[in-house]
């Protein structure tokens, strides 16, 4: 718990303060397009902090955090948690159990069950029961969403199917990295239609009549676990992030902002930016393409909750310290570039790739921070793409000025 | 959100083919790496998916088409053992069951604490396994360096 609230005090604590730190923090990402100089501006209610930071165990590297207030349905009681991780990459918001101090009571299915969710990420797997919550963050609210509880004592047995998702059981704060994930991705929900008929091997949703007899499950999409971002009122297209550039050496924190809403407020309007679409059908739905060094990739993702540039460029060095396995370790630091696939056309995005070994311990932002992908098709631009832009992410089935999601623009 | 992406067929031929019906959840009976390839005429869960079988010289591939968009590519040698099994689509298969007695393996070399979700590579001398990818779109690979027949290289393995 030490490292929790050292954390919270350097990070963001409570909606007052975050609201505090958006408006008197000069960088002003997210507030430029409303200050005028005519007077005092009120904070809009679709900004919230967000900073890469050493997370809830001091040792993150390049991953994003922000601050959640969750209440029991329809009460005034209410929890406010930090070091959630912000990913552009998944779907729905999911807290770590031993963070809550609040019981929220499971969703039940119509047959009397409990609804108990496997969620799996590719190094590892999280079990426990998606329960209702008024959901806020900054001034957006949206009431009795489904929430993950990972790691949720009521539920100790994770089924074998499960645990056969992914290496790694992740149900515990230090596992996660994270006192819970806040899914902001481009589509609206961890599932969607399919799971509704059909259930997935390995599958997510599980009907637990007994705190361990669980049998997998359809499930209506409104039990679903959602993107939040669409369960808000009027910011529900889609979110912008924004976070300042960080020194090629690396820094210790930076702190930007999430911005809901595309188009729908005047501090998050569609500019001229580059709108880069994601495949909604075929084979790499869900994907955008990469072409680097003259290859193709067409399982390409830009993501939030990537920590790093993975790619292939058998020219770079991998790094020889255990802690940093695969990741990237030139002895200079390389300049590159690649091509995002548009509607029409290409756009370049340059980065630079550094030595993983080099960075200062005491840093939790190092933009340089790439590795090898082990998917031969796949370019993931991760977090370091945030810096020093300002990213949008649209919802499939929503539209801005700027288009239709799913996309990407910056 | 379409689930029923399938790549354009490399396969040369059909051989074998069934209707998609129903859920998955015995189909992924299959494909077991070190294991007997999939055997479509004895298998009544495969009906759950659908199945194409290629001959590419000294090795057969089976491409299980999923219900839910997965595409799960079997490579069997001609002793009928499976040497590779690749996936791709919006859900990973269930790893315990597609490594088999690998699994252990690969969670054991799994390297921990690396705060990266969305990559795992393992790569040993027995066993090779990369995947990667994010909720709703992953892709990967398994396979067994020392079972790869002759003149077959990990870049044949889409």
């Amino acid at each position: 718990m030490s490292a929790y609230f050292r954390t919270a005090l350097r990070g963001c604590f409570g909606i007052a303060l975050c609201m505090g730190m958006v408006s008197c923090g000069g960088s002003g990402d997210g507030l430029g397009a409303s200050s005028s100089g005519t007077g005092p501006t009120a904070p809009a209610n679709n900004v919230v902090s967000v900073t890469v930071s050493g997370g809830p165990s001091n040792n993150a590297l390049n991953v994003l955090y922000t601050t959640v207030t969750l209440c029991l349905p329809g009460t005034s009681n209410c929890q406010t948690i930090d070091n959630i991780q912000v990913d552009t990459g998944s779907y729905g918001l999911r807290i770590l159990a031993p963070v809550l101090t609040l019981t929220f009571q499971p969703e039940v299915l119509s047959n009397g069950s409990a609804l108990v969710e496997c969620t799996s990420f590719v190094d590892g797997y999280s079990w426990g029961p998606v329960a209702l919550a008024d959901v806020q963050i900054s001034g957006e609210s949206a009431s009795s969403v489904p929430v993950q509880i990972i790691g949720d004592s009521r539920y100790p047995s994770v089924p074998a199917d499960c645990s056969g998702s992914a290496p790694m059981e992740e149900d515990t704060v230090a596992a996660f990295g994270a006192n819970g994930i806040i899914g902001i991705g481009p589509f609206s929900s961890d599932c969607g239609e399919f799971c509704t008929e059909s259930v997935p091997e390995p599958a997510i949703y599980y009907a637990c009549s007994t705190e361990s007899n669980c049998t997998a499950t359809t499930v209506p999409e409104a039990s679903q676990v959602p993107n939040p971002v669409t369960l808000f009122a009027t910011d529900n297209n889609g979110s912008i992030i924004t976070l300042p550039s960080a020194p090629s050496a690396g820094t210790t924190t930076l702190t930007g902002s999430l911005i809901f809403g595309i188009d729908t407020q005047s501090n998050n309007a569609s500019g001229t930016e580059t709108v880069v679409p994601i495949a909604t059908s075929g084979s790499n739905a869900g994907f955008i393409t990469t072409v680097f060094s003259g290859t193709t990739y067409a399982d390409s993702f830009i993501d939030s909750g990537s920590n790093g540039y993975f790619f292939t460029d058998s020219s770079l060095t991998t790094c020889t310290d255990s802690g940093f396995t695969d990741f990237y370790c030139p002895s200079s630091t390389a300049s590159l570039s690649g091509e995002l696939q548009l509607a029409s056309g290409t756009s370049t995005v340059d980065f630079d790739v550094a030595s993983a070994e080099q960075i200062n311990a005491t840093y939790f932002v190092y933009p340089g921070l790439g590795g090898t992908n082990p998917t031969a098709d796949s370019f993931d631009w991760g977090l370091a793409f945030y810096f020093g832009r300002r990213v949008a992410t649209a919802i499939d089935g929503y539209t801005t000025s700027a288009g239709s999601g799913p996309y990407i623009a910056y | 959100m379409a689930y029923m992406g399938q790549k354009p067929a490399r396969a040369r031929g059909w051989l074998a083919g069934a209707a998609v019906v129903g859920t998955l959840w015995s189909c992924v009976a299959s494909a077991t790496l070190g294991e007997a390839e999939t055997a479509i005429a004895t298998e009544p869960q495969l009906a759950h998916a659908a199945i194409k079988e290629t001959m590419r010289g000294s090795y057969r591939v089976h491409e299980i088409q999923q219900s839910s968009g997965t595409v799960i590519r079997e490579y069997a040698g001609l002793d009928g053992k499976v040497f590779a099994v690749t996936w791709h689509g919006p859900f990973s298969p269930n790893l315990r069951q597609t490594l088999g007695t690998y699994f252990d393996q690969y969670v054991a070399a799994a390297p921990a604490g690396r705060q990266d979700r969305n990559h795992m590579q393992v790569r040993a001398s027995n066993l090779v396994v990369q995947v990667g990818g994010h909720m709703r779109a992953y892709s990967g690979r398994a396979y067994l360096p020392q079972a790869l027949p002759s003149g077959v290289t990990a870049g044949d393995l889409e």
